[in-house]
């Protein structure tokens, strides 16, 4: 019997592994939530990060699990364990590829989500390329302001750090007109952050990242990333001026002026709008929650799949064989 | 747009000619002067038998309506995905909630002045 490519299985478990992610943290994510709004805002939209991310680092993972074994069996073949296998065990590996066939189910499945995965994904793209171009015109139609920011020159009140690779502060005038100096002071220095941190290329990430899972579980992954990056940048900017409070007036004084939205805009916003904005002002007021330095939990996870890889590949192969062509 | 607004008008042979060293065909020239003639950006006469284009507006009233545009855009959301806003660009926050956050900050400010 002809087998499938080694490929398409490795796809068929990448998907699956996303697939079991994906779900494990739709489950758990409400009790997930209220523990990770406690902890501080910068290591807080690493996590929610992480968590976009998951189901796709883990189809990556499986994969490279499952091709550790033909790597170790190339370096040292007394390690390679094909030869214990039947010949018609589905063979993950590099140098005996797959005799078996993904069966029509199997490829049914896989197809129809990865079709799902490209739909969702289309409308996002297209967003996101109008989304640049239309910054692209407004830094030709704006103009150097103070230091690093593009000065635009219009009435309406609004500010915003925009741009994946090479992110720019816009400044409007009607803003830098009505608000106070420190006040303006505190919008500097969170577009600033934002800047720093390369906050929209990171919401990119975790917007592919989010592809894989659930519309829902997306959804609530991508606003609480929303809010902790907000969150992370009101933190850099009291740190930076060193008054918490001054940051807090900044930006009710800035909701205060901006500009309103078409009704229809509105009313699906609203919502969200004034609760981040209730969330982002009393975490201001209050005593700021302490950060922790970054753990090497990535280094754990390497080293775990580096140790695990064989037993990961071998139990790959068992839940694939249950997908092959009888 | 550059040569009319430097010269007034021009009619399609003119502006090849101030283009030449661009190396652009003189049908690009005629459908690109048509195009902005569409998007009204352009005034035709008809002189003899050619086409004479002038612009509509200033240099400065074009990117001010080109401005003006782009704002709008950004303003309705539509460069969302791209950028990180101070306060969410759609932000609709009723007036008693500014209020309430304005009571708490002044509340905050009275005890840190207290304190001190």
């Amino acid at each position: 019997m002809n087998g499938s490519p080694l490929a398409l299985w490795l796809g068929v478990a990448a998907l699956l592994a996303a697939a079991v992610v994906a779900i494990t943290i739709a489950i758990a994510w409400p009790r997930m939530q209220a523990r990770l709004m406690q902890v501080a805002p910068a290591r807080r939209a690493r996590l929610s990060t992480a968590m976009c991310l998951a189901p796709l680092a883990a189809g990556v993972a499986l994969v490279l699990a499952c091709l550790l074994p033909s790597l170790y069996a190339a370096l040292w073949p007394a390690l390679d364990h094909c030869t214990h296998h039947a010949d018609e065990h589905l063979h993950l590996c590099l140098a005996h590829p797959p005799t078996a066939a993904l069966g029509l189910a199997g490829a049914l499945v896989g197809a129809g989500a990865l079709a799902l995965v490209l739909l969702r994904g289309a409308p996002g793209l297209v967003r996101l390329l109008r989304a640049q171009g239309l910054l692209a015109r407004l830094h030709d139609a704006s103009s150097a302001g103070p230091g690093d920011v593009r000065s635009v020159d219009t009435d309406a009140a609004f500010s915003f750090a925009g741009g994946a690779l090479r992110p720019t502060i816009f400044l409007s005038r009607g803003l830098q007109a009505r608000l106070s100096a420190p006040e303006l002071a505190a919008v500097l220095a969170h577009e600033r952050a934002h800047v720093r941190r390369r906050d929209v290329l990171r919401r990119h990430v975790a917007r592919l990242g989010a592809l894989l899972h659930g519309p829902g579980t997306a959804r609530a992954l991508l606003s609480a990333l929303e809010l902790a990056c907000e969150q992370a940048c009101d933190e850099e900017a009291a740190a930076a001026l060193g008054d918490r409070v001054q940051v807090a007036q900044a930006i009710v004084a800035v909701a205060r002026l901006a500009p309103r939205p078409p009704p229809a805009l509105a009313a699906t916003t609203a919502g969200f709008t004034a609760e981040a904005l209730t969330q982002r002002v009393t975490a201001l007021l209050a005593t700021p929650t302490p950060e922790l330095a970054a753990s090497r939990w990535h280094l754990l996870a390497a080293a775990a799949l580096v140790l695990l890889a064989p037993a990961l590949h071998h139990a790959t192969e068992t839940v694939l064989s249950l997908l092959a062509r009888p | 747009m550059e040569h009319l607004w430097a010269l007034g008008s021009g009619d399609v042979k003119s502006v090849h000619a101030a283009l030449k060293a661009r190396r652009i065909t003189v049908n690009t020239i005629q459908s690109t002067l048509r195009r902005l003639y569409d998007k009204e950006l352009l005034r035709r006469d008809k002189i003899s038998h050619a086409h004479v284009y002038s612009p509509r507006l200033t240099r400065q009233e074009y990117q001010r309506q080109v401005l003006a545009e782009v704002v709008g855009d950004v303003l309705r959301g539509e460069a969302d995905a791209a950028l990180s806003a101070f306060v969410d660009l759609a932000a609709e926050v009723d007036e008693a909630h500014l209020r309430r956050l304005e009571q708490l900050i002044a509340e905050r400010r009275g005890r840190s002045g207290g304190a001190a």
